[in-house]
C-alpha cells in the first residue's frame, strides 16, 4: 500500500486568482476618511495606509519602532533618506529611518492660467506619453486637445491600494452639498471616460482616468449643481464643478458644506498553485497510527523480534473493527476503513513541505475513492 | 553598429546579503496597564483552549491592532512541582506538554531520543536546567527574519510587593551574544540571558551578599525562532532551589497574583510564590501575572536583503547608437546636427536584463538619462533585491 504518491501531470497547474478590493474615500472639511475607519490609534492618521501600521497608540515622547541600516559598501539605504544625507554619511554611521510610512490620495489642481511650460504644470506635462498612450481608447484622452492648457484636477491614488491597477468600471465620484447628492460622476463605458451621470450635464465627459497608473484627470469646469461654497480656498464662494472635486482641504477658508466621496476597486493578481491529491479504490485504507489495530492485542504489538540484528514487525495482528452495526448489541463484519484527516505535501527529496488539515475527517472505505484538492496562494 | 546585447560575464554578477534592522520598544503599559484592568485588557486574547495568550499593541477587535507576542508557561516533567502529589495543581499535563513541546522544537532530542531541556548556560553536556519557565513567542510581524544578536532586554519587577513591583527592576539581556551565542539547537542560533543591573533594589542583601547574582543566567534567546524562555528562577530565592537568584532576606516570598493564599496548595518541600503560580495557577494566569511585571521590552529585529549586483559595462566602442525612432531623422542621426564628422551620441536611460533565452526579465532605470560617446566609457551598476 502506497502512501506516497507522485502528482500526475494533470494534477498540480498554477492559476491566478484575482481579488479587487474596494476603497472608498470620504472628504471633507480638511480630512479624508478611507472606508469609514477613523479613530484606530492615536499614530494612525485617517485616510491613510499605514505601512505595517506600526506604532499605532504611543503617546508622543514614547519610544517608537523605527527602522536603522548600517551604511556599507553595498550602498543600501532607506528610501526614506535623501540621498545627499546619505551620502554625506560615514560608513559604518547608523542611518535611521521613521514610522508611520503613510500613504494617500493627493490632489493637485492645474489651472490654466499658469500657461503652457510654466514650472507648475511640469508634472503634467510629464504624462503627456502617457496620456497620449490611451487615445485608442478613447478622444478625450488627447494630451494637445483637453490637458496641456486647460485646467486639470489631478487625482493621485498611490498602488499601494489599486495594485495592479484600478478596475474599469469602479469608479464611482459623488459630490454632496449640505448633505444632498449634487454631482455623480462613472466610468460607466469602462474606457477611462469618467461620464457626469447627473443633472443638466448628464452624459458628458469630465474627465479620464488612467486606471494602470492611479490617477484622475478631471477637466470640466460646468456647473455640477447650482450650489456654491469656498472651493477655492478664499472667502468667495464659486459654483460647484468637477474640477473641485478633492478641494476640501483647500485653503484657508475650507468648503465645509460640501463632501466629496471617491469609491473604486483595485486590482490584486494572487498567484495559486492547485493540488489534486487522489484517494483512489483500494489504496490508503491502512494506517499506521498505534490506534489502528486492536487494543485488545497482549504485549508487545509490534515486534515479534527484536535484538541486535533484527526487527521485525509482527504482520498478523489484528486491526480494530471500526465499522459500526446499524443494529443493537451486534457487530459489524470487519471491512478496512481509515478516516482520512491530513494530507502531506512532501518535496522531491521527500520532506514534508506542507499539511493540508480536513475540518473534519473523511471516511475512506475499500470501494470509495476521493480527490482532494489543495490550493496553496504563492 | 549600435550594440543592444551584451553577455554579462561571471565577474560582472555578485551576489551580496545586507541587513536591515528595526528598533522595536514594547513599553509595559502596552503590555498590561494602558487598555483595561487586569483579566480585561482589550489588547489580551485569551483562547478557550487555554494554552496560550496573545498579547496586541492596541485592542486586538481593532484592525489596527498588531500582534506583538503569544505568551505561555510550562514545566519539565522533571519539575518538583510535575509530580502528581501535588495538591491544587491546575492544567498540569498541558503545561508539561507545552514544555515538551517547546524544548522538542528549540532544543531537540538526545542520543537516546528523550526531549532535551533547556539548558541554563547553552552547554548540553551537563550544568544546570530550566525546568519552569515562561516562553514569549515573538510574533513574525516585530521579529522579521531574526532578532539582532546583543540587542534584546527584559526589564522585569523583582519587588515582592504585588501593588508596585518596579520598585525593584531586573534588567535581563544578551549581552555579548554577538559573538557568543549557541548553535547546538534544531531552531538556529541561541543566547544566553543573563541578569544585568537591578534598578531601585537594595543594593546588598543578607550578610553583605549580592542582592542579585551578577550575570545569573536566566532564560534563553532563540534569535531566527523569535522565542524567549524566561526561567521561573527571576522570581525566587537562592535558598529556595532550582537557581533562585534573589536574596531570601530582601525578596521573601514573591507575590505574584495579588492573592493571599493558593486554595488547596500545599507545599512539598522548598516551594515559594512562582511555584505555587506555576503549578496551581492557570496558564492564562501565570501569563497574567507575569505580564503585570513586564517593565520593558526591547530589541532589534533584523530583515536580510538578498541582492545580485549587475555591473553593466558599455566600452568606448559600445551603446553609442540607438534604435529608438526619434534617433533618426530624415535618415540622418539627429544628434549629430547635420555634422557628418561629429561622433555618434546616445544617451542611456534603460538597462534591460534579460534570461538566457532573450525574455526581458527585468529593468532598470536610470534618474536622468546618461550620455554616452566613444570617448567615454561607463559602467551602470543594477542591483536586484528579492
Amino acid at each position: 500500500m502506497s502512501y506516497l504518491r507522485e502528482f500526475g501531470p494533470n494534477d498540480i497547474y498554477v492559476n491566478e486568482l484575482r481579488t479587487h478590493p474596494q476603497y472608498e474615500f470620504v472628504m471633507w472639511n480638511g480630512t479624508e476618511y478611507l472606508n469609514n475607519r477613523k479613530h484606530e490609534g492615536i499614530d494612525i492618521k485617517t485616510g491613510t495606509v499605514n505601512l505595517y501600521e506600526y506604532n499605532v497608540n504611543r503617546a508622543a515622547g514614547e519610544a517608537r519602532i523605527f527602522p536603522f541600516v548600517e551604511k556599507a559598501g553595498s550602498l543600501i539605504r532607506l528610501n526614506s533618506t535623501p540621498v545627499s544625507s546619505f551620502s554625506g554619511s560615514t560608513y559604518g554611521s547608523t542611518i535611521q529611518g521613521e514610522y508611520p510610512l503613510t500613504s494617500s490620495i493627493a490632489r493637485q489642481l492645474f489651472n490654466a492660467s499658469d500657461g503652457l511650460g510654466a514650472s507648475e504644470r511640469l508634472r503634467l506635462h510629464a504624462m503627456r506619453t502617457t496620456f497620449d498612450y490611451y487615445k485608442y481608447l478613447s478622444p478625450v484622452y488627447d494630451y494637445e486637445t483637453y490637458y496641456s492648457g486647460s485646467d486639470v484636477n489631478l487625482i493621485s491614488i498611490p498602488s499601494i491600494m489599486f495594485g495592479s491597477r484600478i478596475k474599469p468600471g469602479s469608479l464611482d465620484l459623488k459630490i454632496f452639498h449640505s448633505g444632498t447628492l449634487v454631482g455623480r460622476a462613472k466610468d460607466i463605458r469602462r474606457n477611462g471616460e469618467l461620464i457626469c451621470i447627473t443633472g443638466s450635464n448628464s452624459g458628458s465627459v469630465v474627465g479620464v482616468a488612467l486606471y494602470g497608473e492611479g490617477f484622475l484627470a478631471l477637466t470640466s469646469s460646468d456647473t455640477v449643481a447650482a450650489v456654491n461654497d469656498t472651493y477655492t480656498g478664499t472667502a468667495a464662494r464659486v459654483t460647484a464643478s468637477w474640477i473641485y472635486f478633492g478641494s476640501h482641504h483647500q485653503g484657508t477658508n475650507k468648503p465645509r458644506e460640501t463632501v466629496f466621496s471617491l469609491e473604486f476597486k483595485g486590482t490584486h493578481t494572487v498567484p495559486v498553485v492547485t493540488m489534486m491529491a487522489h484517494a483512489n479504490r483500494g489504496e490508503l485504507n491502512n494506517s499506521l497510527n498505534p490506534t489502528f489495530i486492536s487494543s485488545s492485542v497482549s504485549g508487545s504489538v509490534r515486534l515479534t523480534s527484536n535484538n541486535s540484528a533484527s526487527f521485525v514487525e509482527d504482520d498478523e495482528i489484528p486491526i480494530k473493527n471500526t465499522v459500526k452495526s446499524p443494529f443493537t448489541n451486534t457487530t459489524a463484519s470487519f471491512e478496512k476503513q481509515t478516516f482520512i484527516s491530513k494530507v502531506g505535501i512532501y518535496d522531491e527529496n521527500r520532506n514534508l513541505i506542507a499539511i493540508a488539515k480536513l475540518a473534519q475527517p473523511i471516511r475512506k472505505r475499500e470501494e470509495d475513492a476521493y480527490t482532494f484538492k489543495l490550493k496553496l496562494d504563492l | 553598429m549600435a550594440t543592444t546585447f551584451k553577455t554579462l560575464l561571471p565577474g560582472d554578477v555578485i551576489d551580496t546579503r545586507n541587513r536591515l534592522h528595526e528598533s522595536i520598544p514594547i513599553t509595559g503599559t502596552i503590555v498590561s496597564g494602558t487598555y483595561g484592568p487586569q483579566g480585561q485588557e482589550r489588547n489580551i486574547k485569551d483562547y478557550s483552549h487555554g494554552l496560550f495568550q496573545s498579547v496586541f499593541d492596541y485592542p486586538f477587535l481593532s484592525s489596527s491592532a498588531n500582534h506583538i507576542f503569544d505568551l505561555t508557561m510550562g514545566y519539565s516533567s522533571n519539575s518538583p512541582i510535575s509530580a502528581s502529589s501535588v495538591a491544587g495543581y491546575k492544567q498540569q499535563k498541558s503545561k508539561i506538554n507545552i514544555y515538551n513541546q517547546m524544548a522538542q522544537v528549540l532544543m531537540g532530542h538526545d542520543a537516546d531520543g528523550n526531549i532535551r531541556e533547556f539548558d541554563a548556560d547553552g552547554d548540553l553536556t551537563g550544568g544546570s536546567k530550566i525546568r519552569q519557565c515562561y516562553f514569549l513567542n515573538i510574533s513574525r510581524l516585530l521579529g522579521k527574519d531574526e532578532i539582532k544578536k546583543g540587542s534584546f532586554q527584559i526589564d522585569l519587577g523583582v519587588e515582592p510587593n504585588y501593588d508596585k513591583p518596579f520598585s525593584a527592576s531586573l534588567s535581563i539581556t544578551d549581552t555579548n551574544a554577538e559573538t557568543s551565542y549557541k548553535t547546538n539547537s534544531p531552531a538556529g542560533e541561541y543566547g544566553i540571558l543573563k541578569t544585568n543591573t537591578l534598578t531601585g533594589g537594595p543594593s546588598t542583601g543578607q550578610g553583605g551578599r549580592a542582592v542579585v547574582s551578577a550575570s545569573h543566567n536566566v532564560g534563553l534567546i532563540f534569535y531566527q525562532a523569535g522565542v524567549v524562555v524566561l526561567s521561573s528562577s527571576i522570581f525566587h530565592g537562592s535558598a529556595q532551589g532550582d537557581q533562585g537568584i534573589l536574596d531570601e532576606h530582601h525578596f521573601p516570598e514573591m507575590d505574584m497574583t495579588h492573592t493571599a493564599s493558593v486554595a488547596g496548595f500545599s507545599e512539598p518541600g522548598p516551594l515559594n510564590s512562582i511555584f505555587k503560580l506555576f503549578a496551581s495557577s492557570s496558564i492564562s494566569g501565570a501569563c497574567n501575572a507575569l505580564r503585570h511585571r513586564i517593565g520593558n521590552i526591547s530589541f532589534n529585529n533584523t530583515t536580510e536583503l538578498n541582492s545580485t549586483i549587475y555591473f553593466c559595462r558599455a566600452n568606448a566602442n559600445e551603446f553609442n547608437y540607438s534604435s529608438n525612432p526619434t534617433y533618426l531623422k530624415d535618415s540622418k542621426i539627429r544628434v549629430k546636427a547635420d555634422d557628418s564628422r561629429a561622433e555618434p551620441v546616445s544617451y542611456i536611460t534603460t538597462v534591460g536584463l534579460y534570461g538566457p533565452n532573450n525574455e526581458l526579465l527585468a529593468v532598470g532605470k536610470l534618474s536622468e538619462p546618461l550620455k554616452k560617446t566613444p570617448s567615454n566609457e561607463l559602467t551602470v551598476r543594477v542591483r536586484l533585491d528579492y
